[in-house]
């Protein structure tokens, strides 16, 4: 086990007092707090920040980790003392400020999280306990939402066994996605999560419904996006053009005279919504053709000669 | 399995939220949960509220901010999270017409 600087962590001196410590705490916790920061390894990050001040804030708990801290310093690798006693288990203020996990360095100095309290799962009665909750993202196809057929989800619990063990289990559930559920929302799955103990009710499942991008069709809100190519003369002239959706091909009169940018509207071709279908946007994008043979230019040129198109009028005005 | 989309009572959210009821209260003064009255003048909460106040009472212990500071920092981290989504979906949409 590696011995864990939790002054270097906080990047305080050994002998920083109370508020230097809390002020370097703060600065870290808002830089790495995984609710609010965007940085990739954020909570990592603040694990370990976390833990460094859930000891340096504690006198009895800094004291003891400074005592250790001399002692093992020598080797490379950190045991604790063979009679190292965990004295506070949790210190003077009786609560612990962080929710997650601890490191094992942290645990084999002030012990496992067997003696933590719990602090906020007031639904224990003796030994009965409610299961925890269990959080998963669902990635679902676009094609997916619009299906009245269920999704197989799996995922793993953990339960006690016969003999007490905590054992892991596969679970499979197929899940009814629910008309109109959008990107980031969440669906929950009552009692469907970790299996509570001696008798206790489950933990809810939470699926967080997270939409798999689509190589043609982009999302707005209930509505779908797709960009359709035009040649220039489809968009001179007009045209009748196949286009997919998700439910298949249809056919879309493009009129004469389109507009690259320009949105047409294909009713009810979109997302289920709630209460409502979503529509289709044919956003038009006109393209050139790729090289041209000289026959071709020359059309190009007989157009340039009769046409009186400025597309930089505009420019001119000022 | 057909998931519930119904709202939850007010026993219901204390029991999948474990929040002790004057932080629930204090999260309700604070705007940070809003919970409706039912007809019956009973509150309901839309169950997305546990992640809310799940996130609220993270922030409150590990960062140290008050209440209607985490009101304040909910708000904006909502909106920074839409402005991400919505910059997201618009390059998406930019590449489709600049590429190719």
């Amino acid at each position: 086990m590696e011995f864990k600087d939790y002054y270097k962590v906080l990047g305080v001196a050994a002998d920083a007092d109370k508020p230097t410590i809390k002020n370097a705490y703060r600065k870290l916790a808002r830089k790495y707090h995984p609710d609010v920061s965007s940085e990739s390894n954020a909570e990592a990050q603040f694990k370990e920040v976390a833990e460094a001040y859930e000891v340096l804030k504690d006198a009895q708990k800094r004291a003891e980790y400074d005592e250790l801290k001399r002692y093992g310093r020598h080797g490379k690798t950190f045991e604790p003392p063979p009679d190292w006693q965990p004295s506070s288990g949790f210190g003077d203020s009786g609560h612990t400020t962080f929710s997650g996990d601890f490191s094992d360095f942290f645990e084999s100095i002030f012990g496992g999280a067997q003696q933590r309290q719990q602090p906020y799962s007031g639904t224990e009665r003796g030994f009965e306990r409610r299961g925890h909750d269990i959080e998963l993202d669902l990635p679902v196809f676009l094609e997916d939402t619009l299906s009245e057929e269920s999704m197989p989800v799996s995922f793993e619990v953990t339960e006690p066994g016969a003999n007490g063990q905590l054992t892991r289990r596969k679970k499979h559930l197929n899940v009814k996605i629910p008309a109109g559920v959008g990107d980031g929302e969440r669906i929950r799955l009552k009692g469907q999560g970790a299996p509570g103990t001696g008798g206790g009710p489950g933990g809810d499942l939470y699926l967080r419904i997270r939409l798999v991008p689509h190589p043609l069709f982009d999302v707005e809100g209930h509505n779908l996006v797709i960009t359709v190519p035009l040649a220039p003369w489809e968009a001179a002239l007009g045209a009748k053009i196949e286009v997919p959706t998700l439910t298949g091909r249809i056919h879309l009169t493009i009129p004469a005279q389109s507009q690259t940018g320009q949105r047409l509207r294909v009713k009810g071709k979109g997302l289920v919504g709630k209460g409502h279908k979503g529509d289709l946007f044919a956003v038009l994008k006109v393209m050139m053709p790729p090289g041209s043979d000289d026959k071709i230019r020359q059309q190009w040129q007989q157009l340039a000669e009769s046409a009186s198109f400025d597309p930089r009028a505009e420019w001119s005005k000022r | 399995m057909t998931p519930q989309m119904i709202e939850m009572t007010l026993d219901e959210f204390i029991h999948a939220s474990h929040l002790p009821s004057d932080t629930l209260r204090r999260m309700i003064e604070a705007g940070i949960l809003d919970p409706h009255a039912d007809t019956a003048g009973d509150w309901r909460f839309e169950f997305q509220m546990v992640f809310t106040a799940r996130r609220a009472l993270r922030l409150h212990r590990e960062l140290e901010i008050d209440w209607s500071g985490i009101a304040l920092a909910l708000d904006l981290l909502d909106e920074l999270e839409q402005l991400r989504y919505e910059n997201r979906m618009l390059r998406q949409r930019l590449g489709r017409f600049t590429d190719g």
